[in-house]
């Protein structure tokens, strides 16, 4: 969705992310060595979230907004998760 | 002590050193030993039924004495104290016996500790050896005498005793209750199991920090403790009713020469009453409806008949004869006796050692002082269940058995759940783990950048650790971790923190219509990894607001829900009772607010949802509304589990 602006050539190749939290599932389509700040914060925007309360997980590594799915070495069909951060006492 | 004397052995008895004979010039020339060698437990049993714990053994007791009253240290007294058992058993014994080999006779030590008490108090006998080895000296001159008079058992110092005393008291007052009977379920299944799937259960086979085991364990040695406590209670009861029956029957019984009979029969024959209510063949007949008396002979004629009623009769014997030593030291001594250390070894001794205990006791004002503040704590654990352990410290500083400042040693050594924790200690804790986490794990000091996998879990930043200090909220990520590192059987899950309420872009609060649809399809898909449907218990922490957390069960075993809340309210209790109705109520599982203790402060909520479920996931109880348990001192079980973890090399670096 956010990512179909400018496309490129037909040799840059798309993912399909899918970018899950506790109870929704959003898919996302990207290229490669698009940053995820992109995804991250058009999922939140879509969410209602602040970008602040929420930390995104790739295999149980957190995804930082420089990363992309080439430094992640992502694949097609691959999920985020997303999780959001709480306090309490 | 002589000098020059301390390794100085005595031996009555010639030790057949054949072997050595052997090793130096081969078997040719050395005769092969002519006497048979004898079964340890044999020669327990025939030390035992000669009733001679030493004094019999007069010799090898007074060389001993003499030896011992320069006031030797205690660790030689022990080494006394074996090799003498040795020498006074070989004594007694006639010689065949005798000269079974050193080494066979030093196990019969064990073999008689073990094999011929029914019903000792391992926790207090294992720390008293303990105790004796590890801590020499004091009052040299006073034990050398008690040594001489109790002879087998070694009269430990007062401040030995009170060590003692507290550490069984404070066992008492932590493990209140014994192992839930569904423990012993479970560990069964799961020992069953593994037998027959061993394949399957390696690849489950995951790190934990153990400290649910260890409760596990004191819970058990603390009920043996109590057990034992009450099994002296009821010896004495029914040593009292068996003395008033003899008395009775001295003044009703005549023999066949139709004489009174005199205690000694009247003994015997309230024995043999006792045994045939007991058995309930007072005649050999038996009424059967439409027949009528039958003759039911062939029952009592059966050896194994016989052999019960013997045994019965031997065991109720034991149990007055103990319960009469125990009346006599009580009535002279107190109730308190019955929590000293020793109390097993004293009812084994003869009527010469036993009575010359009490005298002793008795001479020592110090140590009837102990036995008189330790009285109200045996009638404490009779009434309520567990002692006063503070109540404990402050008797015995009032009575000045022990200096203030040992007293106080000992309550910092020796604390309570509800004991507040020093926030400096929690602080020194949490420190330690910081570091030991740069040491170990990332090469230096963790910074805001630097992460970290707990026990496999997923990316930890190591700034989190520092909600570990006291007064501090936790983030979803800390209670992850430390979850990670809990004891819990096979078949429990727990998820990550849900919350039920978002923040927006604006930071504005809005409550998620359906948060528990994710754990929902979570648990779906864990259900279908296992083979046994309704077989697994989940938990997992609620977050409120983002300002509380609580803890949500949902077992599949008993079908039900439970909310545990350290902060128990209504509001939130309808909250949560609500939204498990629109998401779980396909399951059609009983909802209910458990019994949870609660928090008095604001901010140990995330410290008590971890300390709960490691609880609840391994079926230990957390206690009751009102129990007070200090946030302090659960957060730093915490601290404990995570260190343990780092210490087993269980927490890897992510990035640093």
């Amino acid at each position: 969705m956010a990512d179909q602006v400018g496309d490129a050539p037909a040799a840059v190749e798309h993912l399909n992310i899918k970018v899950t939290d506790n109870n929704n599932e959003v898919f996302f389509k990207i290229k490669r060595s698009t940053q995820l700040k992109k995804l991250m914060d058009a999922f939140c925007e879509r969410q209602g979230k602040q970008s602040s309360s929420v930390r995104f997980l790739f295999d149980g590594t957190r995804v930082r907004p420089e990363d992309t799915p080439d430094t992640l070495e992502m694949a097609d069909g691959d999920t985020l998760e997303v999780h959001q951060e709480q306090i309490g006492g | 002590m002589v000098k020059g004397a301390e390794d100085f052995r005595y031996q009555i008895w010639p030790v057949n050193e054949t072997h050595l004979w052997i090793e130096r010039f081969g078997n040719q020339i050395a005769p092969m030993p002519h006497w048979r060698a004898v079964k340890a437990n044999f020669v327990a049993t025939v030390a035992l039924s000669r009733n001679l714990y030493p004094i019999n053994g007069l010799k090898s007791e007074n060389l001993v004495t003499s030896a011992l009253h320069g006031g030797a240290s205690q660790p030689e007294k022990l080494k006394y104290q074996i090799q003498r058992s040795k020498q006074t058993r070989s004594n007694s014994t006639d010689n065949t016996i005798s000269l079974v080999g050193e080494d066979s006779v030093e196990n019969d030590v064990d073999e008689e500790e073990h094999g011929t008490e029914d019903g000792p108090i391992p926790g207090i006998r294992a720390s008293s050896c303990e105790m004796a080895q590890s801590q020499p000296h004091v009052e040299g001159l006073m034990e050398g005498e008690e040594f001489a008079i109790t002879g087998m058992i070694p009269e430990s110092t007062i401040l030995d005793t009170i060590l003692q005393v507290v550490q069984v008291l404070h066992q008492l007052s932590i493990y209140r209750i014994e192992v839930p009977r569904p423990i012993h379920v479970r560990i069964l299944q799961t020992i069953q199991k593994s037998d027959s799937e061993q394949l399957t259960t390696s690849l489950d086979t995951r790190w934990s920090d153990g400290s649910t085991w260890v409760r596990i364990l004191e819970m058990g040695s603390c009920a043996s403790i109590r057990a034992t406590v009450l099994n002296m209670v009821e010896y004495m009861g029914a040593w009292a009713w068996f003395d008033e029956q003899c008395q009775h029957a001295k003044a009703t019984v005549y023999t066949k020469k139709g004489r009174l009979v005199d205690r000694r029969g009247g003994a015997s024959y309230v024995l043999d009453m006792l045994q045939q209510h007991q058995t309930g063949a007072t005649t050999p007949e038996k009424w059967i409806s439409g027949v009528g008396p039958v003759t039911v002979r062939a029952i009592r004629d059966t050896a194994n008949c016989d052999g019960k009623t013997t045994q019965l009769r031997k065991r109720i014997i034991n149990q007055l004869h103990r319960g009469q030593k125990l009346s006599k030291l009580v009535k002279a001594v107190g109730l308190g006796i019955l929590l000293g250390p020793k109390i097993w070894d004293y009812t084994k001794m003869s009527w010469k050692q036993f009575d010359a205990l009490i005298e002793m006791i008795q001479s020592d004002h110090r140590k009837m002082n102990l036995y008189k503040v330790l009285s109200p704590q045996v009638e404490q654990l009779v009434h309520q269940g567990l002692p006063d352990l503070h109540a404990f410290y402050n008797d015995l500083e009032s009575e000045k058995l022990i200096p203030a400042s040992q007293v106080n040693q000992l309550r910092m050594e020796y604390v309570l759940d509800s004991d507040a924790l020093p926030d400096a200690q929690l602080d020194a804790a949490v420190d330690q783990l910081i570091q030991l986490i740069g040491s170990k794990v990332l090469n230096n000091l963790p910074d805001k950048n630097s992460s970290v996998s707990v026990n496999g879990s997923a990316e930890i930043s190591c700034t989190i650790f520092e909600q570990l200090r006291p007064g501090t909220w936790m983030s979803d990520e800390i209670i992850m971790a430390a979850m990670e590192t809990i004891d819990k059987p096979a078949f429990v899950r727990h998820g990550l923190s849900i919350p039920l309420d978002k923040i927006d872009r604006h930071g504005q609060m809005w409550a998620i219509e359906r948060p528990f649809t994710g754990w929902a399809k979570k648990m779906a898909s864990y259900r279908r990894d296992t083979e046994e449907a309704g077989s697994l218990v989940y938990f997992c922490p609620i977050n409120h607001q983002n300002n509380h957390y609580s803890l949500l069960e949902i077992n599949e075993r008993e079908r039900k829900i439970r909310h545990f809340d350290s902060l128990a309210g209504k509001d939130r209790h309808d909250r949560v009772s609500s939204l498990i109705k629109k998401e779980f109520a396909g399951l059609r599982y009983s909802y209910e607010e458990a019994t949870t203790p609660q928090q008095t402060d604001n901010w140990s909520c995330g410290t008590r949802v971890i300390w709960n479920l490691k609880r609840l996931a391994n079926g230990l109880p957390i206690g009751i509304w009102d129990t007070v348990h200090d946030s302090n001192r659960m957060a730093l079980e915490i601290v404990d589990g995570l260190t343990a973890c780092v210490e087993d090399g269980r927490v890897i670096k992510y990035r640093d």
